[in-house]
């Protein structure tokens, strides 16, 4: 028998008066995973970190005491976590039932197409800045990385994604050649999309970001090489 | 029923803040369900208790149904309330949440899926004799498109029937640009909301947009709280909202405001609920837009010139009580004016600011009232909507108003962000607003057009 809501209840207040920052407790197969600080707990078995205290993922219309259930927040594991793909401004939603979206492949979950609260997104085109504008910002290129190559850099802070909405493929691969008006990544920011192109025509020699990572302004993005 | 302990608060910003007190003042208990980015909130520091459903992104976190309701049982709750954006309007929260003996702090699950598509709720409101505009249902394709265009004349607007937040939207002002025009807003209709589906209007060159509020119970109780006039807009995004209307002819208010309760009757309508029309400047004829199922952010003018507090009475009609006003005992003074001070930069085509508000001072008294969740320190993640507070002035004219609002917006003082507060006093002092000589456009092609 799962936990029940009941059950779920009673052993988040029972952690909730512990002193304890995390807690794993398996009954019949089923594991719930609390933890205080936002991330998984370190002793979780299976290696499927539950995100959060209450982290769920029950199925389309399901019990949400499925929530517990281990691997529940195998998305977060995922690393790169998928942007809301359905508009939740005034929007109505794609999928019927209570079904998050699925799990992104990790390197590959691509950006919302929308946004969340009131004020919609907008989308707009910024470009690139000038090649090597943000070098100083980045550090050290990898050793990978051919001299002299042009680097994309952030617009602005924001979340790097490589394709443009869930499910889609990246906008660029390493050694997709593209041409200076190509998208190459969006950078959110705000529900804002900022759509940056490559800026110079060549050959994407490296991504530096991991997709949905955060971004600063003027970190690199691409290094683009002839 | 009996009245509601606790309410899970699923939602951030101002909104949260604002539930937080109403549960608050009626001795409800507020727990706020926040992400990884949202700890440190003032939600989350003012509610009775916080909890963490996922990591910053809203994917993971405010829009995830499963996440929200299992937050709401572990902590007690047997309540939820959605506030405005996320979850708000998605049928799939006010169903999950009755699946699992959750009252929902909205219409039921099937009121919202009526009243959010839009091409269904025209076709209602169309029924019930509502002018609903020259234009069309839900078309098979642009071929089609462009026959109802020749029919309604150019310029005409296509819409996405899933619509909202002028995504899906496109302006078409002669045939030739109708085909490409419907490809691209049905596309992007498509990704944004999973629903490609257009339909086409007569646009309206002067338009301005008026609102009225509605309340309504479990036991077909509705009353109207008056009209909003929400003109001042930037790419459909409203800047400025004020209550009453009074550019708009007090017949054609009266009007809109018996539409939107005899539309509230009729879609069994349940909660607070606002219906959007849209007014001919020039003309003065009018046509219903489209049903909104939340609470709206421009909500505290109506609460401001009525005196009543509208999530006070969500709270109420969810956990089963009748509405304890009867339309009779609805009465407005004054006039109010809100405008809402976003994390943006005019001066870079708006470009979102987060950061650190390392200096917040809020205008205080006199007429003012500030919904906000920003103070001194605060951190505006990048990862959700720009807005960091709404302030509102109430005065006994709209003149007298404008002046207590823009004495707010001077004293109100923000470093380390960017804000819209400059340009706001900019609009409220400019001579066309001032007369009541705006429209829905008028933001784009004169305010910012002429600078």
């Amino acid at each position: 028998m799962p936990l029940s809501p009941e059950d779920v209840q009673a052993l988040v207040a029972a952690f909730d008066g512990a002193d304890w920052d995390e807690m794993t407790v398996t009954i019949d197969g089923t594991r719930l995973a609390l933890s205080r600080t936002g991330r998984p707990p370190t002793h979780a078995d299976g290696g499927s970190p539950a995100p959060t205290s209450t982290a769920a993922d029950g199925a389309p219309g399901g019990a949400p005491q499925a929530a517990a259930v281990s691997g529940a927040a195998s998305r977060a594991a995922a690393g790169a976590t998928p942007p809301p793909a359905p508009g939740g401004a005034q929007g109505a939603t794609p999928a019927a039932g209570a079904a998050p979206p699925p799990p992104a492949a990790a390197g590959a979950a691509p950006p919302p197409t929308s946004g969340a609260a009131a004020p919609a997104p907008a989308v707009s085109d910024v470009a690139p800045p000038a090649a090597g504008g943000g070098a100083s910002a980045a550090g050290a290129p990898p050793a990978s990385e051919p001299p002299g190559g042009h680097r994309v850099t952030a617009p602005s802070v924001g979340l790097f994604w490589r394709s443009p909405k869930p499910g889609a493929p990246p906008f660029v691969e390493v050694g997709d050649e593209v041409g200076p008006d190509d998208t190459v990544c969006i950078v959110e920011v705000m529900k804002l999309m900022n759509h940056v192109r490559a800026g110079t025509a060549g050959t994407v020699r490296a991504v530096h970001p991991e997709n949905g990572q955060m971004v600063e302004h003027g970190d690199p993005l691409f290094t683009i090489g002839p | 029923m009996g009245g509601l302990r606790r309410v899970l608060v699923a939602n951030r910003g101002e909104i949260a803040v604002r539930i937080v007190r109403a549960c608050a003042d009626a001795g409800i208990e507020s727990v706020v369900a926040v992400s990884e980015a949202d700890r440190a909130s003032r939600a989350a520091l003012v509610a009775d208790r916080a909890v963490c459903i996922g990591p910053a992104p809203a994917t993971d976190s405010y829009l995830d149904v499963p996440r929200v309701v299992a937050a709401a049982l572990a902590t007690g709750c047997d309540a939820v309330h959605p506030g405005y954006g996320f979850l708000a309007e998605r049928p799939e929260l006010a169903r999950a949440c009755a699946e699992h003996g959750l009252t929902f702090v909205g219409p039921p699950a099937d009121v919202i899926a009526r009243g959010g598509d839009k091409a269904v709720a025209r076709e209602l409101a169309a029924s019930l004799g509502i002018p609903v505009g020259a234009g069309s249902g839900v078309l098979a394709d642009a071929i089609r498109a462009a026959t109802v265009a020749e029919e309604v004349g150019y310029p005409v607007v296509l819409k996405a029937a899933a619509g909202g937040g002028g995504r899906g939207m496109a302006l078409v002002a002669e045939p030739a640009a109708l085909p490409a025009a419907f490809e691209a807003a049905s596309q992007e209709a498509r990704q944004a909301f999973g629903d490609g589906r257009m339909y086409v209007e007569r646009f309206v060159t002067r338009a301005r947009h008026v609102e009225v509020q509605v309340l309504a119970d479990a036991h077909g109780g509705v009353v109207h709280l008056g009209e909003r006039d929400c003109s001042a807009q930037r790419r459909y995004q409203k800047l400025v909202e004020e209550a009453p209307a009074v550019h708009v002819a007090a017949e054609v208010r009266r009007d809109l405001c018996a539409a939107a309760v005899e539309l509230a009757h009729a879609l069994r309508y349940v909660g607070a609920g606002t219906v959007e029309f849209v007014v001919d400047a020039e003309t003065g004829a009018w046509s219903f837009l489209e049903v909104n199922t939340r609470i709206q952010v421009e909500h505290p003018v109506t609460e401001e010139v009525t005196g009543v507090d509208i999530v006070a009475a969500q709270l109420a009609v969810a956990a089963g009580e009748p509405l304890r006003l009867r339309q009779s005992d609805v009465a407005f003074t004054g006039h109010a004016v809100e405008v809402r001070i976003n994390a943006e930069d005019p001066a870079r085509g708006f470009a979102p600011c987060p950061g650190t508000v390392t200096r917040w001072v809020e205008p205080v008294g006199g007429g003012l009232r500030i919904d906000t969740h920003c103070y001194g320190g605060y951190t505006v993640p990048p990862h959700y909507d720009s807005l960091l507070a709404k302030l509102i002035a109430h005065g006994r004219d709209r003149d007298h108003a404008l002046e207590r609002l823009d004495r707010g917006l001077r004293h109100l003082v923000v470093e380390g962000v960017s804000t819209t507060a400059p340009l706001l006093r900019d609009l409220i002092r400019h001579p066309a607003f001032r007369a009541g000589e705006h429209h829905t456009r008028w933001v784009e092609t004169d305010l910012l057009g002429a600078s």
